[in-house]
């Protein structure tokens, strides 16, 4: 009887494709080992935890062999699935990719497959938040005319929405701020974006809007509260396409 | 109106346009995929973004707003009529440019959805909203979503023109026959809506031709077009209505036929009573059969007829098709054919897209499908999987119907109620091993 190994690794798509590599190379048998991204695990009784540090040339290696041997459908599953807020993610990709190493590009397409299918439940599920994401964050103009957002996502969606935020303010010096991983993507106007981690706001500097915010903020409430049709009134409709966490950063719905 | 009209100009004008076009159903922002390139503002995702819910629930993803509502006709159903005694108001174009570039830059919307009432004559307003969509897409190099309305009778130059810098152009059918327009609209005509929609049809036909040959020509409405009809104004049956949906999408290329539930807001006696409560039910059920039309492959006629004009309230059309068509059921899950499985009522496109893949690497029974995502409450009674059926049940029409009205979904009370004392009769007429007959059609006379 073999030992349980499980491989402890950074809670980020490039740890758990290191992980991945490890588990992969040690021939240790995959039904024996299993990956877990974070540090929240206790150590198990009767299983050896192997603590795995973050290498971004084995990653990528991964990355690469996810995108040539199996398909870039796969590879954008694989990179939604890691940002999933789920304690099980990292044993998800891990359980997805020994399938779709062995069966290669169709196995997307096994959906009778449970492997298969976690993976697919949390590919759909990051996607989904990360459309209400792109929906619902709403910039504020500081005083200096820089955007400012935040919001808290239940998955990891920075890296996912940066590109779309990029692609859509090109010319604007923008930020979009994660209060709970007090993380933030920054974008220069004209340039690049990038993502800052451990970084914390300056309150002072968030709060000071400018003229034109208020009355832009103002003709948006006005424009919403006139567009909603009395006779159809339907909250619980409006509660479900847009839960109440989003709320709290709406101009619209201060107040509501 | 609840809300306070305020004093400072560009507020009072967007309470007041926007409040007059809140009775446009069309609020999306799908069908066209532009990036930015790196400059200007804005770009415009194929799946359509929402950015918020209103109090009615519906999505708001567009600026929605009219030009002017200082409209010389006198449609009996609009508020806006010239007979009419409302505020009146007309933003000019610079003003609809800096609200759009405003609010988009904050991520509060996609996109201008710009309609107008007609003032002066069609021409004039064509011209506005041309100059309008002219200024945000040069001036201002606005790469967002823009939905203009082509206005009946005005030049035909002008439509065009206004299509190469809009995504989505659409011209509302307003009320399903010619006669009901006659009617209630004194200055429209059917002939005259029509026209711009053929216009911009050929338009985009002939943007086509030329796109396949030069690769760099300007695009010309490339999210379509779409129309619009009030349901409930006049007394046309479901099934003329869904006809005319069907003949648009035909005839016409539309993308989109949006169904309102008229509501209620003037007095006349061609009209409902000021106090009827907008059709919301059968609205529901028009959209539900245009979906069918749309991606099930299902004709208006094979949904309703002439003797069976209008939907069951109590059933979605899809069951109540499978219902009536027993003899093509149950359905082998692991043989049927992808048009057949999406005919099963409570499976939809992923579903039978999820259920056509997989089953070409395994033989699928009924625990495959519930981890697939499959929702059976409805679909068990119709499919089989290795030729058992999930649980032992009489195959006939009474002892399905009663299961599916079971199943869960939100009906208005009245409708609910009515069901209910059916169920209490159906269970004395069980025991009595009689046909349990499910009075479909009072319900259907119902009005909703």
């Amino acid at each position: 009887m073999k030992t349980h190994r499980i491989y402890v690794c950074e809670d980020s798509l490039e740890g758990i494709l290191t992980a991945v590599h490890f588990a992969y190379m040690s021939r240790y048998g995959h039904e024996y080992q299993s990956i877990q991204a974070g540090d929240y695990a206790e150590p198990f009784l009767f299983s050896e935890m192997i603590y795995v540090d973050t290498d971004m040339e084995k990653a990528s290696r991964v990355a690469d062999a996810i995108i040539k041997k199996i398909s870039w459908y796969a590879w954008h599953m694989v990179m939604h699935g890691a940002m999933a807020c789920d304690e099980d993610k990292a044993d998800v990709v891990y359980r997805f990719l020994i399938r779709g190493f062995r069966e290669g590009g169709c196995v997307t397409e096994q959906f009778a497959d449970p492997a298969v299918m976690r993976l697919v439940k949390l590919f759909r599920a990051v996607q989904r938040e990360e459309l209400h994401v792109c929906g619902f964050i709403r910039f504020k103009e500081l005083a200096d005319g820089v955007l400012f957002a935040n919001f808290a996502p239940k998955h990891h969606q920075l890296p996912l929405i940066a590109e779309h935020f990029s692609d859509r303010y090109p010319m604007e010096n923008w930020i979009i701020y994660d209060e709970r991983r007090h993380e933030a993507c920054v974008h220069q106007a004209s340039s690049d974006w990038w993502i800052t981690r451990d970084a914390i706001p300056d309150q002072r500097k968030i709060m000071e809007v400018s003229d034109d915010q208020r009355a832009f903020e103002m003709w948006w409430k006005g424009f919403y509260d006139a567009i909603g049709i009395t006779e159809r009134e339907n909250p619980s409709c409006r509660m479900r396409m847009m839960p109440k966490m989003y709320w709290r950063n709406m101009p619209e719905m201060m107040g509501k | 109106m609840e809300y306070v009209i305020s004093d400072e100009p560009l507020q009072r004008k967007l309470m007041i346009l926007a409040d007059a076009a809140k009775y446009d159903v069309a609020c999306t922002s799908s069908g066209v995929s532009r990036s930015s390139g790196g400059t200007g503002l804005g770009n415009s995702r194929a799946c359509g973004i929402c950015h918020s819910f209103a109090s009615d629930g519906r999505c708001i993803s567009l600026l929605k707003i009219l030009l002017t509502n200082d409209c010389i006709y006198d449609c009996k159903y609009c508020k806006n009529r010239v007979s009419n005694d409302v505020p009146r108001a007309t933003f000019t174009p610079e003003e609809i440019c800096r609200l759009t570039i405003g609010f988009y830059r904050r991520n509060y919307i996609e996109g201008l959805f710009l309609s107008s009432g007609v003032i002066k004559n069609p021409h004039y307003t064509m011209e506005l909203i041309l100059e309008t969509v002219r200024l945000l897409r040069e001036k201002y190099d606005f790469k967002g979503y823009i939905h203009v309305k082509s206005i009946p009778g005005a030049d035909e130059d002008l439509i065009l023109r206004t299509g190469y810098y809009a995504d989505r152009m659409s011209c509302n059918l307003e009320l399903p026959t010619a006669e009901g327009l006659k009617k209630l609209a004194p200055n429209k005509t059917r002939q005259l809506i029509l026209q711009p929609l053929r216009q911009v049809q050929k338009g985009i036909l002939q943007n086509k031709e030329e796109l396949t040959i030069y690769r760099h020509t300007p695009k010309f409405v490339p999210a379509g077009q779409s129309t619009q009809v009030i349901v409930g104004a006049t007394p046309e049956s479901d099934y003329e209505i869904i006809s005319v949906a069907e003949a648009m999408y035909k005839k016409f290329s539309l993308r989109r036929v949006f169904y309102s539930a008229y509501i209620a807001v003037n007095k006349d006696e061609l009209l409902p009573a000021v106090d009827t409560k907008p059709p919301l039910l059968r609205e529901h059920r028009l959209y539900q059969a245009d979906w069918l039309m749309r991606f099930y492959g299902f004709r208006a006629d094979e949904l309703l007829s002439e003797q069976h004009a209008s939907f069951n309230i109590a059933l979605d059309p899809k069951c109540d098709w499978a219902l009536r068509h027993l003899d093509q059921f149950p359905v082998e899950i692991n043989k049927a054919s992808y048009e057949m499985i999406l005919r099963v009522p409570g499976i939809g496109v992923t579903g039978a897209r999820r259920i056509c893949r997989a089953r070409r690497y395994a033989i699928l029974d009924f625990n495959d499908l519930k981890r697939m995502g499959i929702v059976l409450k409805r679909a068990m009674y119709f499919i089989t999987c290795s030729g058992r059926m999930m649980y032992r049940i009489k195959f006939n029409e009474d002892a399905i119907t009663k299961n599916l009205l079971a199943v869960d979904e939100k009906l208005p009370v009245e409708v609910r109620e009515s069901i209910s004392g059916y169920h209490q009769l159906s269970m004395f007429d069980d025991n009595q091993e009689s046909r349990w007959q499910i009075p479909l059609d009072p319900i259907r006379e119902v009005i909703v």
